[in-house]
């Protein structure tokens, strides 16, 4: 019997951090990231059990430190472990890219995502980035994180990098 | 003439060259360059100058620069020049002074209105073939290059809490008590700098030029953090929810325009008003112009657009230009007060204005003049407030129209759009409005004080036409005049919209800007109505053209869709595979080997290798389904046509689902992870439209069913390993030997350590195995699975091998099961389960549905001298006409099968499972295929499936 030694790699796989113009994209590594999504009736259960280990659930359109909010009825956590609670929980750690916007952000996501922007730190929208489903998260004013599935990463890379060409040509 | 000294640069117009000022209108480089002829008139190629100085202009139409990128019809009024500045003029030939095709304009008694309608209906093919193309040429303004634009715009969103519309004293005020009161505002005008008339007007507010109060009042917003001001941004279009449509001209190096959609909570409409001409006799010689572009030409270009200039209209507005003129040294030579009965009656002029004859007081004078500004009054621009059906209402204090309140809603308008024409009225107007909008946000708002401004009543005699012989024209650009009018009314044309249609007032690029309202007067005068009954046209997005480049910003090349790509992507193409797209994925088409010439020589060792050795294929595209909950099971129950509850953990189905309708939606494999945990496998083409439809029956028609489902498409990174040595191959690989996997069974395994999931399932009727790791270990796991296979003569195989191993064993995908196809036509009625209820199960068992004469799933096979089949050929009985009467089904499928040595085919056919042996004629009309063909059964290799069970 052979060993394989298999080898992991992150979605944007060394074609980040780039600069263009006022805007930097670099990537951001997701880690553990696992998706929670309460059986009927039991989200206090669940928000019990993340408590427990310093989690806290966060509201509709919005994250905490170590949780963000993913559309009905789903939370995603991060972190290598989750506790035993009543809910659907999927490792889905993988199944995304994810690219934080220095620079110019809100000029860069209004090129590419119908949604009003203005708004506090940690506020998350599931909306679309240009043709893609996507996770925005307002970490600061000027840092936004967008998340798109993983095998949308080259075109996520390819909308930025011409939205923020044209922020760039505006000068 | 310039009026005064400033720094130039060279531009050129029809390829002479003349001195602009960066930043200044081509329009205003031009007069100050004594261009008067500037463009030829879109039916009768009138010589035409430049008549306005706003985006309202319907002369003055250039294309700027040549080549992909030249860009038509743009209004010398709005573009800047810039150093090696290239415009042209349009609607020429051979040039714009000796234009042959003004020989239309002599014929001009016989093609007035409805010339087309009534001379070119006979015969009636000509229409098409021989007089359009002919009239299009004749008639037209500028033409596109035809090659790809390679123009860059961006498609942009905004936010904000007031959308102001329009930078002028209004729109400047609207904002300030906005912004002051602490909302958001966003500030869009169409010019390259705030003011609005103010710019061309001399006044004074407070004391000193109005100019140094809108430029304290731009620099007080531009410092307030929650102000935006877009300036050269036309807000084009008024839409649902507050959403507005709003263009940007940008020029600058690598960024054309922008096409903006502004959401905003409540709208302040400060478009200002624009002006209306008076239809005299041959009022559109090159040198008569709108008296409010005069003075803006004059006041704020420092341009002279003539040395003897004569004014002309029925408003204080005469005197006003008069003064303006004369403060500036140009020669006023006549004030024409249209209030007290003198008239224009005549002009003189081919290519430039010569001379013009007055009436007053019943004596006619000739007077030689080079400039005649010409006023007959403002109307409101309500353009915007009638993008939703809203009509505007008249006002007879201001022989105009006003926006009627509400059309558009949370939008209000203010100042000159709203029939406020004086400076301190449009400012007293703004703040109060302002302030209304801002208390109905909920907040108090900020008290401004009111500067002190020109306060002067607008007063007017409306005066529309004047009698004389010539033609009294109304709408420049589509060269309507006063008897075109008349003439439709007399057709029966009555209602504005039919004269609209039948004369083409208002239509082109300029929308009738500046001759709506005449025309309508002249409509009204001649059907005998008033102008409130005769109404207006309705106005339609957007108010200036917007090139469609714009509008589809980002569209093109890769922004057109996005593309997904398997963790094995690189490798594919690193193996010089071909991709092909499927479902936005990109998939190998197969792996060419040195000395392989043709696809199908790939294709068929692929195909061989996964028989007779083993293949390995990237199947991630695949949609994977983590369903959890208590009723899980009962959900698969639901939605399959089969039964899932009573699977055991560790066990795979296959299981066929319907749509509602009874017909076929997709199918695929699920496994059983735990008791309330299922894992269901998709195909790629409808991974989407799977998900959609689970979420649906959980939130729609079972919402009692406790269960969750996510997508876990992307989680993990999924490889089919398929042939005789694929067991072999996983126990070389895996940590721990796979021998007790069996037949539609699976195991949690590790690869190197790493957790993942191995299903014995197979889509190529050969033992076969899928592979499941995390996708970040996904382009590994493929090289790791390459060098495995290579070591047993196996290796990767693409598409193409992937379909003729599935059509050699009768395998449907959604070439099949396309939308119109139910389970009884595939031959799975019997896996619709009577025991349970499932989505579709009523309606697919309908009579229609489950008749014997449906065509059915066949295979079939060449048996004449023709071996080419085709998917899309059509089937017909042996000797019949190959025509659609006689059409007994299509083919859906087709492969050159190596097991076989045979093309084959998948198709439907009518009683099909019938006539297995017969022979039928297939005829691909587009291929100019004719070939006979034996209806066999579908599974053509292996058909008891031995070789699935290893």
């Amino acid at each position: 019997m052979c060993v394989v030694k298999l080898t992991s790699k992150l979605p944007f796989d060394g074609a980040l951090p780039c600069d263009i113009g006022p805007v930097s994209l670099v990537e951001v590594g997701i880690g553990p990231m696992w998706s929670v999504a309460p059986f009927a009736g039991r989200q206090a259960d669940c928000v019990t059990a993340l408590s427990k280990i310093g989690v806290i659930w966060p509201d509709v359109g919005r994250c905490t430190l170590l949780s963000t909010w993913f559309g009905l009825d789903q939370i995603m956590v991060f972190g290598s472990t989750v506790p035993d609670m009543p809910a659907a929980v999927t490792d889905q750690s993988d199944a995304w890219a994810c690219i934080a916007i220095k620079g110019a952000a809100i000029d860069v996501l209004a090129r590419l995502a119908p949604v009003d922007l203005r708004a506090t730190d940690d506020t998350v929208w599931r909306t679309q980035v240009g043709h893609m489903p996507a996770h925005i998260t307002r970490v600061s004013a000027d840092v936004y994180e967008v998340m798109v599935m993983r095998s949308m990463a080259q075109t996520l890379l390819h909308d930025l990098t011409r939205a923020a060409t044209g922020i760039a040509a505006r000068g | 003439m310039r009026l005064r000294d400033v720094d130039t640069v060279p531009f050129t117009f029809d390829g002479v060259t003349y001195q602009g000022v960066v930043g200044e209108t081509l329009a205003a480089a031009l007069i100050a360059n004594g261009v008067r002829l500037v463009a030829r008139s879109f039916k009768y190629h009138r010589p035409r100058g430049i008549m306005g100085a706003g985006s309202e202009e319907p002369n003055a139409l250039v294309t700027i620069g040549s080549g992909a990128d030249a860009e038509p019809n743009v209004r010398a009024t709005v573009q800047l020049v810039y150093e090696g500045l290239a415009a042209f003029s349009q609607n020429a030939w051979p040039s714009l002074k000796s234009d042959v095709m003004a020989v239309n304009d002599l014929a001009s008694p016989f093609l007035g209105a409805g010339f087309y309608y009534k001379t070119f209906m006979w015969p009636k093919p000509f229409w098409e073939k021989i007089y359009e193309p002919i009239i299009r040429r004749a008639a037209g303004l500028g033409g596109l290059s035809g090659q790809p634009d390679t123009d860059v715009h961006e498609k942009p969103y905004a936010f904000c809490d007031v959308l102001v519309i329009g930078g002028g004293p209004a729109g400047l005020m609207a904002a300030l008590v906005a912004a002051k009161s602490g909302v958001d505002v966003i500030l869009a005008e169409e010019d390259t700098a705030l003011g609005g008339r103010l710019l061309a007007e001399l006044e004074d507010i407070d004391g000193l030029p109005a100019m140094d109060w809108v430029a304290e009042v731009a620099a007080d917003l531009r410092d307030m953090p929650n102000v935006r001001i877009m300036t050269r941004t036309t807000v084009t279009g008024a839409y649902d929810q507050g959403t507005f449509g709003a263009h940007e001209r940008v020029e600058r190096d690598g960024m054309t325009s922008a096409f903006w959609r502004i959401v905003a909570k409540r709208s302040i409409l400060c478009a200002g008003a624009l002006e209306r001409g008076i239809a005299f006799p041959n009022n559109d010689r090159p040198g008569i112009m709108m008296a409010g572009a005069v003075r803006a030409y004059v006041n704020r270009w420092g341009v002279a657009p003539g040395a003897r200039v004569a004014v002309y209209g029925n408003t204080a507005d005469v005197a006003r230009t008069a003064r303006d003129l004369t403060v500036q040294g140009i020669d006023v030579v006549a004030q024409i007060d249209a209030a007290k009965g003198a008239a224009v009656v005549a002009t003189k002029g081919r290519h430039a204005l010569s001379a013009i004859t007055v009436l007053r007081g019943g004596v006619e004078e000739e007077i030689a003049v080079d400039c005649l500004a010409v006023t007959g009054g403002w109307n409101p621009s309500v353009h915007l407030t009638c993008h939703m059906n809203g009509r505007p209402v008249w006002d007879d204090k201001i022989a105009s129209f006003v926006p009627t309140a509400g059309a558009i809603p949370g939008m209000v308008t203010a100042g000159a759009c709203h029939g406020v024409f004086d400076t301190m009225g449009c400012l007293a107007d703004a703040a109060q409005i302002a302030e209304g909008v801002v208390r109905d946000l909920k907040l108090k708002p900020a008290q401004i004080d009111l500067p002190d401004a020109d306060a002067t009543p607008y007063q007017i005699t409306p005066v529309w036409s004047v009698a004389g012989k010539g033609r009294k024209w109304i709408d420049f650009q589509n060269d309507v005049h006063v008897k075109d009018i008349n003439l439709a009314a007399q057709e029966g044309f009555k209602s504005v919209e039919h004269m609209k249609r039948y004369t083409t007032q208002g239509m082109a690029p300029d929308q009738g800007k500046s001759s709506n309202v005449v025309a309508l007067a002249v409509l009204a005068d001649v059907t005998g109505r008033g102008i409130p009954e005769t109404g207006t046209t309705t106005f339609r997005p957007p108010y200036v053209p917007v090139p469609i480049a714009a509008m589809g910003a980002g569209g093109g090349g890769k922004g057109f869709a996005p593309e997904r790509f398997t963790t094995s992507h690189d490798a594919s193409v690193a193996a010089a595979a071909p991709m092909i797209e499927a479902g936005l994925w990109y998939r190998p088409s197969y792996f060419p080997k040195t000395g392989e010439r043709t696809w199908r020589q790939s294709c068929d060792r692929e195909v061989y290798m996964v028989r007779n050795a083993v293949g390995v294929c990237d199947v991630s595209t695949l949609g994977k389904i983590d369903i959890q909950g208590q009723d899980a099971a009962a959900l698969l129950d639901f939605v399959y046509t089969n039964t899932f509850s009573s699977l055991k953990v560790g066990r795979v189905r296959y299981g066929l689902m319907l749509r509602e309708d009874g017909h076929v939606l997709d199918d695929g494999t699920t496994a059983r992870l735990g008791d309330d945990h299922f894992v269901m496998t998709t195909t790629t083409a409808a991974a989407g439209l799977v998900m959609r439809h689970l979420e649906f029956v959980l939130q729609v028609l079972r919402s009692d069913l406790n269960a969750r489902v996510i997508s876990v498409t992307e989680q993990w990174a999924q490889f089919a390993i398929a042939g005789p040595q694929s067991r072999a191959l996983l126990n070389g690989l895996l940590d721990a030997p796979v021998d007790d996997v069996p037949f539609m069974g699976w195991r949690d395994v590790t690869v190197g350590g790493i957790a993942g999931r191995l299903f014995r399932i197979s889509f190529s009727g050969e033992m076969a195995f899928e592979l499941a790791v995390p996708s970040r270990f996904g382009a590994s796991l493929w090289d790791a699975l390459n060098d495995a296979a290579a070591a047993l003569g196996g290796g990767a195989y693409g598409m193409e091998a992937l379909n003729v191993l599935r059509i050699e064993k009768g395998f449907i995908t959604h070439a099949e099961i396309h939308g119109r196809v139910t389970a009884f036509d595939i031959g799975m009625d019997r896996m619709i389960s009577r025991k349970k209820d499932c989505v579709g199960q009523t309606m697919a068992a309908r009579s229609g549905l489950m008749d014997e004469n449906r065509a059915q799933l066949v295979g079939l096979r060449p048996v004449g001298a023709v071996k080419q089949l085709s998917a899309g050929a059509h089937l017909f009985e042996s000797g019949a006409a190959p025509i659609r009467e006689n059409g007994q089904g299509y083919i859906t499928s087709v492969g050159f099968s190596p097991t076989l040595g045979s093309t084959i085919a998948l198709g439907f056919l009518d009683r099909g499972r019938a006539r297995h042996g017969e022979v039928i004629r297939m005829v691909d009309h587009l291929r100019d295929l004719d070939a006979q063909v034996v209806v066999c059964d579908p599974v053509f290799f292996d058909p008891e499936g031995d070789r699935v069970r290893g």
